[in-house]
């Protein structure tokens, strides 16, 4: 599928048929259509669903141009060499020639990698931004310099929200202090050319392929899996098996929609359609664009055309667009879907919607109709809010998945909060709960895992898919989709006949590769919060952030360099300077009346902290009821300021009270993780006080793993502005009288005991429950000690691991073993089967 | 009989002192452990002390991506 001939993969535009095949768009095909192998081969037949420009990147465009890459500036970007130049080596672009009011701009683009560089200081940054964010992905955005990257995907993004070709070089061209490179151009124009200019729109229940340039349309027409599924004009199923001949003498219908538009197009329709007979006189006929229907449409303006498709080929023909290289954007005309029966829900009058929440919707519902996509906003900043004013604006069935039971209810609660639905019409579809909504709309919440299982189910259950799958749902939502797999998303969303999706996001980063695979299969991204902006309107909290270094003592160092992977893992995070780092830590912000969290993965070593520092802890195996109470005390008792949650922490406990967060250990180099973590004191209630700030606490043992994990967790909090200050010393932590460990002798007995710790103690989970969080963990878990050296690949590989009680008996062994005499009693035989018959009456008489 | 060897006095944090031991275990270059310090060394293990050290503390450094290749393009 991938091998394909580079004059087909690649289409000039206005795709003169006849053209392009004689004359591939480069000269060198091994550079013009290279793209990385699909990373997931097992499913190959799914790849049809990306697009092959997926994998163009800007260095295919550098063998192209004038040789230097640079394709301006005279051709002597590097020729001028200064006494500096050496240092720079082949980075240097003094060469570039600068406009003469290059001050007033406020881009850099750097030809080689096409990173762009925003100057976020320039007064008209704001603007400037606002069209980078659209176009490019941010790759980061501290305080006064931003960076951003075009990529193929953020080109997608840009043309799906409506932005041509040529205005986006124009107006990059308009905002660069120099030239834009020719490299950077012609990857514009190529990844913008076929995308987003057919839609697939569903209207009046019927599926219209669209598009607002009929070359296109008759390039796709002459396609003979696409012809198989088309409908004609007057609805007769153009059924499959006729050939073209039988299309050779249907009537050719122009009729351009809007009056005003009706001559250019037509002409310009004129023009293709001779260039086409000429091209190819077979095909001559066949290629009829049918009006669009509807005439009280009054989106964008100039002459919109199309055809209609059968219902059932729309996966087929979608798939085909994409082999064709024009990848479809779907949208849905949810008003003037009649079939579907509508919802009535709407916002509560308080629901009041901050700005950033409508700019994001904006993008959703740019012209009336609904784009599939992903929003990414931050933790706590109301993703939940966008979502349910999402599913308000379409009014259609609602199918909401989310990543645990936990979030299930909550998603659940504030569809109540937020809008004025009925109870009865939000159903809720988990293991425990198999609710249907009353009515013939409604809304269903419910996860990935439900949904994704492919097992045999109970019948309950199996009812409730076949429900599921049996209706056609208005709107799908996704919460959290970075943390779910490729290969499930493909069966939730194949398996689910859903108009539009939105993903919705804090962190669309994974330390796998596979958050590119959402681009098509959800849609592209359709906006990103900047953290700092919210921050400074006070939206979320402002955080302080700091890495505090903790030196090993050298006793523990000495084990830790002899000691496997995952013991030494259990080594750094139980190190006493770190413990006493954070018993100083609490108490300095238990004083200033902080609300503290301490995060600890490891479960060993949560409770060895939460023990020795007589401090509440929920993980995974704490019961239900007692999580409540502990977290019904941490929010209302004054005198409870601190607990040590383990990562069923991470996402699904929400804790507004919270300001003040510390991080024991963690997850390898999760940077989501960290990002989540941050996540939970953003919301702080007393974010808008005056000079609040929230404290984010990393404790890292020094010159161990946990040093290199540390940093690479942060990179993504540092993209989004945060600063980390490093402390390493913490004042007065020594004149603190109740520090703990503070003998050798104590020092001593810790390390003994936890090298006594079985190596399962070891292991990073809290296995005791599913990992709900991360539906992926295994695999991540396994990279993380992949991507570092020392770490042993297969000790790892069975991630996850029982944790039992480490007492005598299961240490020993025994713990399956019942209580045996040997030396049993004369007559005691009849104690292990049947019983004498004498025995009958009396023993089961009493029963 | 008197033997003379030529060491070299080593000052360091009690971390490294420790991946010092470690290698000692292998190479067999220390002449005293003086304390939690300070180490006396043979002078012919220097250098090896030195890039082995080097390496393991930068087993613990994260690189951001394309930062390494810039330095080292930049040195060309």
């Amino acid at each position: 599928m991938y091998s394909q001939n580079p004059s087909t993969a690649l289409k000039r535009r206005g795709s003169e048929t006849s053209d392009d095949t004689k004359r591939p768009r480069f000269a060198n095909p091994a550079t013009a259509h290279e793209y990385a192998a699909p990373p997931d081969t097992e499913d190959a037949n799914d790849w049809s669903l990306v697009p092959k420009n997926a994998f163009v990147s800007i260095e295919q465009f550098h063998a192209m141009g004038d040789g230097t890459g640079y394709g301006h500036g005279g051709g002597n970007a590097l020729g001028r060499r200064d006494a500096v130049s050496y240092i720079f080596g082949s980075h240097d672009y003094s060469g570039l020639a600068l406009k003469d009011d290059h001050q007033s701009r406020p881009l850099w683009i750097c030809p080689e990698t096409g990173v762009i560089i925003l100057e976020a200081f320039s007064p008209i940054s704001e603007q400037a931004q606002d069209f980078l964010t659209a176009i490019g992905e941010p790759i980061s955005r501290p305080t006064h310099i931003h960076e951003y990257r075009l990529t193929s995907y953020s080109l997608y993004a840009a043309v799906s929200v409506g932005l041509e070709t040529e205005n986006i070089i124009q107006v990059l061209n308009r905002l660069s202090k120099s030239p834009v490179p020719k490299a950077v151009t012609e990857m514009i124009r190529q990844c913008t050319i076929s995308y987003g200019k057919v839609k697939l729109v569903l209207k009046h229940n019927k599926y219209f392929v669209e598009s607002s340039h009929p070359e296109t349309l008759q390039r796709l027409l002459k396609d003979p899996i696409i012809q198989q599924w088309r409908m004609l004009d007057n609805g007769n199923a153009d059924a499959a098996g006729k050939g073209f001949n039988a299309h050779r003498n249907m009537p050719e219908l122009l009729k351009p929609e809007v009056a005003s538009q009706a001559a250019p197009v037509a002409a310009a329709e004129e023009t293709s359609v001779d260039k086409d007979a000429k091209g190819d006189g077979l095909f001559h006929t066949v290629v009829t664009v049918d009006k669009e229907v509807d005439e009280d449409d009054d989106d964008d303006g100039d002459g919109v055309h199309a055809f209609q498709i059968q219902a059932a080929g729309v996966e087929e023909v979608k798939k085909r667009c994409n082999v064709l290289d024009y990848p479809m954007l779907e949208e849905y005309d949810f008003r003037n879907d009649q079939q579907n029966p509508n919802l009535d829900i709407d916002l509560k009058p308080i629901t009041a919607i901050r700005p950033y929440q409508e700019k994001s919707l904006n993008k959703m519902f740019g012209n009336g109709r609904a784009r599939s996509g992903i929003i990414v906003l931050p933790c706590g900043a109301g993703k939940t809010l966008v979502g349910i004013t999402a599913a308000c604006t379409v009014k259609k069935s609602v199918l909401c998945l989310c990543t645990s039971s936990v979030s299930v209810m909550q998603w659940k609660q504030q569809f109540l909060q937020w809008s004025n639905i009925p109870e009865r019409q939000v159903a809720v579809f988990t293991s425990d709960q198999k609710e249907r909504f009353s009515g013939e709309s409604g809304i269903v919440i419910s996860t990935y895992s439900m949904v994704a299982n492919t097992r045999k189910r109970s019948y309950e259950a199996q009812k409730m898919m076949d429900f599921l799958h049996s209706r056609e749902w208005g709107f799908l939502l996704l919460d959290e989709v970075h943390v779910v797999p490729a290969n499930m998303f493909r069966r939730v969303v194949s398996s689910i006949a859903a108009h539009a999706k939105l993903g919705l996001t804090a962190t669309l980063v994974r330390e796998d590769e596979k958050i590119d695979d959402l681009n098509f299969l959800i849609g592209p991204k359709l906006y990103e919060a900047n953290w700092m902006d919210l921050s400074s309107q006070g939206h979320i909290a402002t955080v302080q952030c700091a890495e505090v270094w903790c030196e090993m003592t050298p006793e523990f160092y000495r084990e830790y360099l002899s000691e496997t992977s995952r013991k030494k893992m259990l080594l750094y995070v139980m190190n006493p300077n770190k413990f006493q780092a954070c018993q100083y830590l609490i108490r300095y912000h238990e004083q200033r009346g902080d609300k503290i969290i301490v995060f600890a993965d490891n479960v060993y070593a949560l409770q060895a902290y939460a023990l020795k520092l007589k401090v509440p802890f929920i993980y995974g195996g704490t019961p239900q009821q007692e999580r409540m109470r502990i977290l019904h005390q941490f929010q209302h008792n004054p005198l409870l300021n601190t607990i040590f949650l383990s990562k069923v922490g991470d996402t699904s406990i929400d804790l507004p009270e919270a300001t003040c967060l510390i991080q024991v250990s963690s997850h390898y180099g999760s940077r989501r993780q960290e990002a989540q973590r941050l996540g939970r004191i953003l919301r702080a209630k007393r974010r808008n006080d005056e000079g609040f700030n929230a404290f984010f606490y990393s404790l890292v043992s020094k010159d161990t793993q946990e040093m290199y994990y540390s940093t690479k967790r942060q990179q993504f909090l540092v993209d989004q502005g945060y600063a980390f200050k490093v402390i390493t010393r913490l004042d007065g932590m020594d004149e603190y009288p109740e520090l703990v460990y503070r003998t050798k002798q104590a020092q001593l007995e810790l390390l003994n005991s936890v090298l006594m710790a079985s190596e399962s103690d070891a292991a990073l989970g809290d296995a005791t429950i599913p990992d709900d969080d991360d539906l992926n963990r295994q695999i991540s878990q396994r990279r993380a000690t992949g991507g570092y050296s020392t770490g042993t690949a297969s000790s790892m590989s069975g991630a996850v691991t029982k944790r039992t009680m480490a007492s005598m008996k299961s240490l020993s062994g025994a713990d399956h073993m019942a209580y045996t005499e040997y030396n049993k009693p004369v007559g005691s035989k009849a104690g292990a089967g049947e019983h004498h018959p004498m025995f009958k009456k009396q023993w089961y008489g009493r029963k | 009989m008197v033997s003379a060897t030529k060491g070299v006095l080593i000052e360091c944090d009690t971390t490294a002192k420790q991946v010092i031991l470690n290698l000692d275990e292998r190479y067999h270059f220390i002449i005293e452990d003086l304390d939690s310090t300070h180490l006396f060394v043979n002078s012919d293990c220097v250098r090896m002390l030195q890039s082995e050290l080097d390496k393991i503390i930068d087993e613990n450094t994260f690189k951001v991506d394309g930062f390494e290749k810039f330095v080292k393009d930049s040195r060309v």
